[in-house]
């Protein structure tokens, strides 16, 4: 039967090959591939050819079919180039619903543009934005890239999110004595490998694969969905040969293109011999070094050298207190070695969603760098870029993450360390006047820690009044004020701040001579989280946290307490909500309490329903109103 | 020879002096402006311009161009604030590379600190930290990268740009994102040129002229002219920031523009090159890219021109081409006054840009009997257009403009769900210039009897566990279907999660239906099944009656505003309610009964319930009846938003009855 089957494939193409139309046609698809889908691919051919260490080409021939606008970034072509890498040849054709052919694009078509928003030219990117005049629409996109020089062998992407695949091939060739490595990533397709005397042949074909849904708050996206991960043994850039079959070598290789770069002058590395002299503790002496980085110096963009990885040397920075994350890691590296201490520079892949890279596949997926003080057992890990950000420590950006360590004998993959919630707190105590009116005033004391008060480092300390308005009132989720007074200490460890507002109207609404007040006059938490129902992937929170509130309301004189909430206690396996209410009578007080506490950040897609009924709660507490009524 | 240049440095020499009155020099840096924290009259800003200054003067040209060129002088001078300020330090200065056309022949550029003794030190920028970069086929830039720029730093640079122009002078900027504390910008022109000044400021401007002598060196010898010098000079400008319904930022950054007008040759010839509107119409009636397309057939349309022209009533018609055509071509999401492509081409190949598209549609209005031309306009985002001065430049795109029977019609082949009625949001409240007959003609265009308008239904239930399970209905007509029309036609998910599901995070949305998402002159129908738990404390349970209605959130938060505010259209909220409680409850105190309205009867609000036993009906409208105010009423605007959306806050308590 299914031999028959490709028989009559193949007539139809021949035939249509000469029609020139019908082909792609969308009544073509099956109908299990249009469900959940907003593009499928319908027949895609990749090759890839390795010629030597630093030659080879990529080869794309790919025929996608939009169903709606919503995929549309599929008729999207972005292509960068560089000194290491050129587009050889491109071709587009588009097709409508019928598969009739609607335009043909070539390479006169695309727009080129320098790139790079850094300070000097990176390279350029070709780019055309094919129009749709209706959807479904169908785009067959042909192109070539070679490569002169290469590093990151490209993966092989089975699908977008969204997207289903009808037909798709990626074979590889590669000279037998070079050879190359894969890794299947969240599929279980398996390579057909043939050779020859001379090329190792890889090839991975699949088909009919149903479209998955977008999660949002999972992983980031290239850790997301299947793909064959692929790596090569030997590697150049640059005329700089590498090894990337293990973290060592490929760390041998990464060191070597900044062994030149610890150049700091003599009068330099006595200024900060200087500035340390007096401080006999080692950690100490690295919080000297490090704030004087952070307050001297600049993060700009900067993607110099070859491909993005060889930093301006120590005596540039120095001289122009300005680098980016390779820069400015190497100078601390640079500036810890001048009084003698040692100190790796740690590839990384940032972000806070980021996985950490697998241990047992030596693949170049890192884009940052950071500092790694080896310290006993307690390491002192350096974030060069932020001005703002705590000695020690790296945030959300960079935890819980595996960074390669370029030492003296090569690479070595050690995990960065994972913030716990008592390292992200934010504790609130609010003293609220009411009046009769409804109106009144409050004071709000606060003291954070960790992630919040780099946020009000960023955000709210020493900004435009309407933009503190802003963020007390969004961000915060205050009630909104008529007036307001910001007070705060930066230099103490926990940025106390005091928020004194004056607001009209204080309760959430009123009846009659009754007064619904919110159990706080902020919300202690806002969003609700996405979509729980068949979740599959893990969910990332930006970080573990600690926050607590206790708010008092002084009522107005004739006002007694009708109603208050039911105190909680609820509890998941990553955390907890608590809150007591209170009335004294002798005082005419409301006293309300609440504890919130997250644990994990990343939470597997199995706990997930749970999470969100938990954060479902904690959103429907601050409905309950508290009742107060005048006598 | 030698006399020349002595006149020519005295004249430079005064020219210095003059303006060492009014700015230091580059490099003079007052002590206090390193101290400062903040700039004075715009608190909390990340930067601050304290010297902006621009000159123009004319050279003789090169050899091979045109008669004279044109030199560009900048000097400016910014302390650096915040943290968000150090992004300042990276300068980008673009200009026009292509055949040269532009120039930067001398760049200098310095940062200034304080040490611990209080002493200014200057870091100058090396050519290491200059580059200059091809941006593409037309633009590059030269990007300096300041050195040892911290918070508190102050930067200089000054550079030179030589222009192979003698009748485009640069736009002068006095305002910016930033504030800027001094603004100069000085013209000297010789008499021969010129120019009209098109002045969009409020606050106050210095203006300054005399004419002087002066001599222009070039390669063949030099030539003695008289010249104007104008300086005009502005103080303590604020910075603009991004404010709702605000319309163009570039509307509030006060500015000069300029045009040529005329060259006086001597000898009583005099070149009027003033434009004049029919100027306009007649260059734009002789250009390949957008007269000539009119002009130019396009056959293999004829058979959809003769269907059409089967249609007999003339407004049928006119729709039946306007839908087909929107219908099957792709716009490429460029806005632009010129075609990008013949009109016959886009026929084929079904894309193009705006002036494309349009003026296919207008062609093939015309060929199918109906009266139709090319209409200039200024898209809402543009900023503002004026009929004083006949420059083209200010419009970036065209639309067509149809009529007939004394009705008209203004139609956007780039939009491809909005009723053909109606004015295209995207220049609505705008003015437009419609290319006709000799002289062409201004048209005011108001949304007319249209509005944006949102209606929702709402009927509940709730049950003696406190549960509401309900339907709903929201029309959108008119303005309000377009933006949710295309979401939902984009992504039918992320639409309910938007329109639905965010907004009302208590809220289980069991069932969505959308209707009318083709049917261009039909609303936005919306109909939704939903349940919820009813928020509750002790006896009492409460609930919103202004759920799906879109006046979620107050946009007019900030204190201070320096925009005026253009909704574009007229607003038409209106909500229906009618809700069933348990037997075993009692409606508290109900919301009251009212109506608000805005001084200027502009907004009006009202509220009426009636209840009965068991059920109470609602009824909510509230109308916004002006488009625009100037920035000056925002206090009152904003203080009648506050209360509205207090009142829109409010709930309907139920409370047990007592046993």
């Amino acid at each position: 039967m299914k031999k028959i089957n490709y028989t009559l494939a193949f007539v139809f193409i021949c035939i249509n090959a000469f029609a020139q139309t019908g082909n792609y046609a969308v009544s073509n698809i099956p109908e299990a591939m249009k469900k959940n889908a907003y593009s499928v691919i319908r027949d895609q051919r990749i090759e890839f050819e390795v010629k030597s260490v630093s030659k080879a080409y990529y080869k794309v021939h790919s025929v996608v079919t939009v169903l709606s606008e919503a995929g549309k970034e599929e008729l999207f072509f972005y292509e960068t180039a560089d000194q290491f890498r050129s587009l050889e040849s491109f071709g587009i054709q588009t097709f409508d619903a019928n598969g009739k052919s609607l335009h043909k694009y070539s390479g006169s078509d695309l727009t080129k543009q320098a790139t790079g928003e850094g300070l000097v030219p990176d390279g350029k990117v070709y780019y055309i934005n094919t129009p749709a005049p209706a959807y479904p629409i169908t785009i067959q996109i042909d192109y070539e890239v070679k490569y002169n020089g290469i590093l990151d062998y490209p993966d092989f992407e089975l699908q977008l999110p969204e997207q289903s695949v009808e037909h798709a091939v990626f074979v590889t060739k590669v000279p037998a004595e070079l050879d190359l490595r894969y890794k299947a990533k969240n599929t279980n397709l398996a390579a057909e490998i043939t050779s020859d005397d001379k090329y190792k042949m890889y090839s991975w074909s699949v088909n009919n694969l149903p479209a998955l849904e977008y999660e949002s708050g999972s992983v980031s996206r290239e850790s997301r969905y299947p793909k064959i991960l692929v790596s090569p043994n030997k590697f150049e850039l640059d005329g700089y040969g590498g090894d990337m079959s293990s973290w060592q070598n490929f760390g041998k290789w990464y060191g070597q293109l900044s062994k030149d770069a610890i150049n700091l002058p003599a009068d330099r590395k006595l200024f900060f011999n200087e500035m340390v002299k007096n401080i006999p503790d080692k950690r100490e002496k690295i919080r000297a070094i490090y704030n004087y980085l952070q307050s001297n110096f600049r993060y700009v963009s900067i993607q110099l050298g070859i491909g993005g990885f060889k930093p301006f040397d120590a005596n540039f920075v120095d001289k122009k207190k300005y680098g980016d994350c390779k820069a400015l890691s190497n100078y601390m590296q640079a500036c810890l070695n001048a009084v003698g201490l040692k100190s790796y520079q740690a590839l990384i892949n940032a972000s806070y969603n980021k996985a950490p890279v697998d241990p047992d596949f030596p693949h170049n997926s890192f884009n940052h760098v950071i500092i790694c003080v080896p310290n006993d057992k307690d390491s002192v890990w350096l974030e060069c870029t932020s001005t703002t950000t705590d000695f020690g420590v790296l945030g959300n950006f960079t935890e819980n993450r595996n960074a390669l360590l370029i030492t003296e004998d090569g690479g070595k993959l050690v995990p960065t360390p994972k913030s716990r919630a008592a390292e992200n707190t934010f504790g609130c105590t609010t003293t609220v006047n009411l009046k009769e009116d409804g109106s009144g005033t409050a004071t709000a004391q606060l003291i954070t820690t960790g992630e919040y008060r780099q946020d009000f480092l960023q955000n709210l300390f020493d900004q435009k009044r309407d933009d503190q308005k802003k963020f007390i009132v969004e961000d915060l989720g205050f009630l909104q004020p008529d007036d307001f007074l910001v007070t705060y200490d930066t230099k103490q460890n926990t940025t106390p701040l005091k928020l004194e507002l004056a607001i009209e109207k204080i309760p959430e609404f009123t009846a009659g001579t009754k007064q619904f007040l919110n159990p706080r006059i902020y919300s202690i938490w806002h969003s609700a989280l996405p979509k729980a129902e068949n979740r599959t992937q893990d969910f990332y929170f930006q970080h573990p946290f600690i926050k607590t509130d206790t708010t008092i309301y002084n009522l107005p004189a004739g006002f007694g307490m009708e109603t208050l909430p039911k105190p909680k206690d609820i509890k998941f396996e990553y955390g907890s909500f608590k809150t007591t209410y209170t009335f004294d009578d002798s005082k005419k007080q409301i006293i309300t309490t609440a504890r919130l506490e997250l644990d994990e950040y990343k939470i597997p897609a199995a706990k997930f329903l749970a999470t969100k009924q938990f954060f479902n709660d904690v959103l429907a507490e601050y409905t309950e109103k508290i009742v107060i009524k005048q006598l | 020879m030698k006399n020349n240049l002595v006149i020519l440095l005295s004249l430079f020499f005064i020219a210095g002096a003059n303006a060492q009155k009014t700015i230091p020099a580059f490099g003079a840096i007052d002590k206090q402006d390193m101290v400062s924290k903040d700039c004075e009259f715009d608190k909390g800003a990340t930067a601050e311009k304290l010297i902006d200054w621009g000159n123009t003067y004319y050279k003789k040209g090169d050899a091979g161009r045109e008669a004279f060129k044109t030199v560009f002088e900048r000097r400016t001078r910014v302390k650096i604030l915040r943290e968000q300020g150090l992004a300042f330090a990276n300068v980008k200065i673009p200009f026009y590379s292509k055949e040269d056309e532009e120039r930067i022949v001398r760049l200098n550029a310095c940062t200034y600190n304080i040490d611990s003794n209080g002493n200014i030190v200057t870091a100058p920028v090396t050519k290491s930290s200059i580059y200059t970069k091809r941006i593409n086929k037309k633009y590059s830039e030269v990007i300096i990268a300041f050195p040892d720029v911290k918070i508190g730093s102050v930067i200089e640079y000054q550079y030179t740009m030589e222009r192979q122009t003698m009748g485009q002078l640069r736009d002068w900027f006095f305002q910016e994102r930033i504030p800027v504390k001094y603004s100069e910008y000085q013209l000297v022109i010789p008499q021969t040129f010129r120019f009209s000044v098109q002045p969009s400021v409020i606050d106050p401007m210095e203006q300054k002229q005399k004419v002087i002598e002066e001599v222009l060196t070039g390669e063949h010898g030099n030539v003695n002219v008289r010249s104007v010098k104008t300086n005009y000079i502005m103080h303590n400008l604020p910075g603009i920031k991004d404010e709702p319904y605000m319309g163009a930022v570039k509307d509030y950054m006060q500015r000069l523009e300029f045009q040529l007008k005329q060259i006086d040759y001597g000898n009583n010839y005099i070149a009027d090159l003033r434009y004049k509107w029919s100027d306009i119409i007649k260059e734009l009636n002789d250009d390949e890219d957008f007269g000539v397309q009119l002009e130019t057939e396009v056959p293999n349309a004829a058979s959809f021109v003769a269907m059409a022209k089967t249609v007999a009533d003339t407004e049928a018609r006119v729709r039946y081409i306007y839908l087909n055509l929107r219908k099957m071509m792709a716009w490429n999401e460029t806005e632009a006054i010129y075609c990008d492509r013949n009109i016959n081409k886009a026929w084929e190949t079904k894309e193009g840009n705006s002036a494309t598209l349009n003026l296919l549609l207008v062609k093939l209005l015309n060929d199918a009997g109906v009266k139709a031309a090319p209409i200039l306009l200024s898209t809402r985002d543009n900023g503002m257009v004026t009929s004083y001065y006949p420059f083209i430049n200010q419009f970036n795109t065209v639309l067509a403009y149809v009529t007939f029977n004394g009705k008209f019609f203004v139609l956007d082949a780039t939009d491809k769900i909005s009723d053909y009625r109606l004015i295209p949001e995207k220049i609505v409240n705008t003015k437009g210039f419609i290319v006709i007959g000799e002289e062409g003609q201004w048209k005011e265009l108001s949304s007319g009897r249209y509005k944006y308008k949102l209606m929702t239904a709402v009927h509940g239930e709730v049950d003696g566990a406190g549960i509401m399970k309900g339907d709903a209905l929201v029309n959108c007509s008119d303005y309000a279907k377009r933006p949710r029309c295309e979401n939902w036609l984009k992504n039918k998910d992320a639409f309910k999660e938007a329109y639905f599901v965010r907004p009302n995070a208590a809220l289980k949305i069991e069932d969505l239906v959308v209707n009318n998402a083709d049917a261009d002159s039909l609303p936005l129908e919306q109909k939704i099944k939903f349940s919820t738990t009813l928020n509750s404390s002790g006896n009492y349970k409460y609930f919103t009656v202004s759920l799906f209605s879109d006046l979620d959130k107050n946009p007019f938060v900030a204190d201070e505003r320096i925009a005026d505010i253009d909704f574009g259209v007229p607003q038409e909220y209106t909500m229906f309610g009618n809700y069933t409680i348990p037997e075993d409850y009692v409606f508290d105190v109900l919301p009251e009964n009212i109506s608000m309205i805005m001084p200027d009867t502009s907004i009006v609000f009202s509220r009426s319930m009636q209840a009965d036993e068991n059920s109470v009906s609602v009824k909510i409208s509230v109308e916004f009846k002006r488009t625009t105010y100037p920035a000056y009423s925002y206090p009152e605007i904003k203080e009648f938003y506050k209360k509205l959306f207090a009142k829109l806050n409010e709930q309907i308590v139920i409370k047990k009855k007592s046993t």
